[in-house]
């Protein structure tokens, strides 16, 4: 019992073990698919009994300590492409900014919590769908997903392609307009800052399908990116909605990056499409439970209003 | 040695009142117990995860002792929810006062847990429990009508309940007679979710239909140490918060991962 942890911003009190195990499952989890792990944390820490609002800008904060040493690791790699990380990052900036607004404004409405579920819900259906679909195929062999999805990107690529001050970034090998990154980057920072997460389970198929980056500098731009952006989301978290508990942070950073090195060890001893499909599994159940509490009469039918 | 009272010319005047006084309430009802708890300072540490609180005390024999912790009065604005369109959700915006933030009703042992009632384990229509809070309670919002009010009650109390703030404790007090007086003790959970501030915790002492209340005692509940130190920095200096949460998990991030490069490079 004397382990148990007091988070004063949460007002509730937690095993340190719990919260450290949490965060090793989801670093596990994260190291195991490489993928960021906020889009699991916030949900489990709301199940737990964390109020919403703290579990998103708390895990915020965390995915600052996962990121920079990510970032740090591929800077040393030469995986960063830090042009097109820059233009991502402003519009990233902007559309964080304009997600703690919304929020801000829908907890005085006192919506911010549902907001938050039933973006949940859309996002982790939709990406859970799309990469189980997607595995699925692949593990069957089949190869006329790949050239359907392969007629798509043409599509935008005709469509971006139009768009004025085309430029060259070496780094990714591709040219663009900086309009796509900052776009891409603003609609991934309002989702972040709505959610609390880095946006990387959206951003790293936007920069494979949309920008057609290779996959080493994806990971390692994106990390740039996600590591300021969080940032700027924790910043504004902690001024406008006192909603940051720093010792909850900490605690999952320190159980989520160690958890992170052993799924990286841990995902070579299996192929690629089974991780992807377990990954697509987890995702989808995280979105039915969720779903579940949207559709079936609550046990408590008062809630407080904007109180963490 | 004089005996001044005597000399007193309304004092003769009293004697009457306080004689038939004497009669009407037996000793039991003249409030002669006495309460105490232990810890009534709480401090709210890093590893605070709630805590029991003893109370003991005496009172007359043959007396039923009830004991109340009740909290400060407040204003708290919750939503109601409701079904929109498929989706349960936030529908209206209820206000409710003049309730405690904290109400615990401890009675007597010898009762189920199951039958957890003010209505039928606490003697009825007194001036203590739910149903005293449920007179005194201001809900306003968007209310249909009274049948609203009730079920909104209902709700609060549920919600508290579930927070571990509220709770009708029937089998938590223990009576041990006594030559002259019996010796009571008992406990109650105090959980983490406490709000911060001063409590009060009330003896009232039953016989028959009458009710007679001690003199209540204080516990206090405070934040210390590094939970003071963090909620005063969040709330007070937030965007110095802000920056220095961002600093240490930029460092902590960085430490971890030179670490763990450091092993990876051994190994």
């Amino acid at each position: 019992m004397g382990l148990q942890l007091y988070l004063p911003i949460a007002g509730n009190s937690i095993h340190i073990l719990f919260l450290l195990g949490l965060g090793g499952l989801v670093g596990f989890l994260s190291g195991l698919f490489g993928v960021g792990g906020g889009f699991l944390m916030t949900p489990l820490l709301i199940m737990l009994g964390i109020p919403p609002t703290v579990a998103a800008a708390s895990d915020s904060n965390q995915i600052v300590a996962a990121t920079a040493s990510g970032t740090y690791a591929h800077y040393r790699l030469g995986n960063v492409d830090f042009k097109m990380g820059t233009f991502l990052l402003i519009g990233g900036l902007i559309g964080g900014t304009l997600g703690v607004q919304i929020i801000k404004i829908l907890r005085n409405l006192g919506n911010a919590d549902f907001l938050i579920r039933i973006t949940y819900v859309v996002m982790l259906g939709w990406v859970g769908t799309y990469m189980f679909l997607e595995s699925l195929q692949q593990i069957r062999g089949a190869g006329r997903g790949k050239e359907r999805l392969r007629g798509r990107e043409s599509l935008f690529i005709r469509v971006y392609k139009s768009l004025p001050w085309q430029m060259r970034f070496e780094k990714s090998g591709v040219t663009h307009s900086p309009l796509m990154p900052l776009f891409l980057g603003g609609f991934v920072g309002v989702l972040a800052g709505i959610m609390g997460l880095g946006g990387g389970f959206i951003m790293v198929p936007m920069m494979v399908y949309i920008l057609r980056m290779p996959m080493h500098v994806i990971v390692g731009t994106n990390l740039f990116q996600e590591v300021f952006m969080c940032s700027n989301v924790t910043i504004l978290q902690a001024i406008l909605n006192h909603t940051v508990d720093l010792l909850l942070a900490i605690i999952l950073l320190l159980g989520s990056t160690v958890g992170a090195q052993a799924g990286a060890r841990v995902s070579r001893l299996l192929q690629a499409d089974q991780l992807k499909i377990l990954l697509a599994s987890i995702i989808l159940l995280v979105m039915l439970k969720m779903l579940a509490e949207l559709l079936f009469q609550p046990h408590l039918l008062l809630n407080y209003k904007g109180v963490h | 040695m004089k005996l001044g009272l005597t000399k007193e010319p309304g004092f003769s005047r009293l004697l009457p009142l306080i004689f038939f006084s004497l009669l009407l309430f037996p000793p039991c009802s003249r409030a002669q117990g006495r309460i105490s708890c232990f810890p009534n300072l709480i401090q709210v540490t890093t590893f605070f995860h709630g805590t029991w609180v003893k109370i003991y005390g005496t009172c007359p024999s043959g007396c039923k002792v009830l004991v109340e912790i009740v909290g400060e009065d407040a204003k708290e604005i919750f939503m109601k929810k409701g079904k929109y369109g498929p989706l349960w959700m936030n529908v209206a915006e209820i206000r409710i006062e003049e309730v405690p933030n904290l109400y615990f009703l401890l009675g007597q042992a010898g009762k189920s847990p199951a039958t957890v009632s003010d209505e039928t384990d606490f003697p009825k229509g007194k001036n203590y429990g739910y149903g005293q809070l449920r007179q005194r309670v201001r809900i306003s919002g968007s209310l249909v009508d009274q049948r609203e009010r009730v079920k909104l009650f209902q709700e609060f109390v549920n919600l508290k309940e579930s927070e571990s703030l509220y709770g009708l404790l029937p089998n938590a007090i223990h009576i041990e007679s006594g030559s002259d007086e019996d010796f009571f003790t008992g406990r109650f959970w105090l959980s983490p979710k406490v709000p911060l501030g001063d409590y009060e915790v009330r003896l009232l002492l039953v016989t028959g239909d009458k009710i007679l209340r001690g003199d209540p005692i204080k516990i206090k509940i405070v934040r210390v140490g590094l939970p003071a130190m963090m909620s005063l920095l969040a709330l007070q200096h937030p965007a110095l918060y802000g920056f220095l949460a961002v600093f240490v998990a930029i460092a902590t991030g960085l430490l971890i991962g030179v670490i763990f490069r450091n092993r990876n490079g051994r190994h």
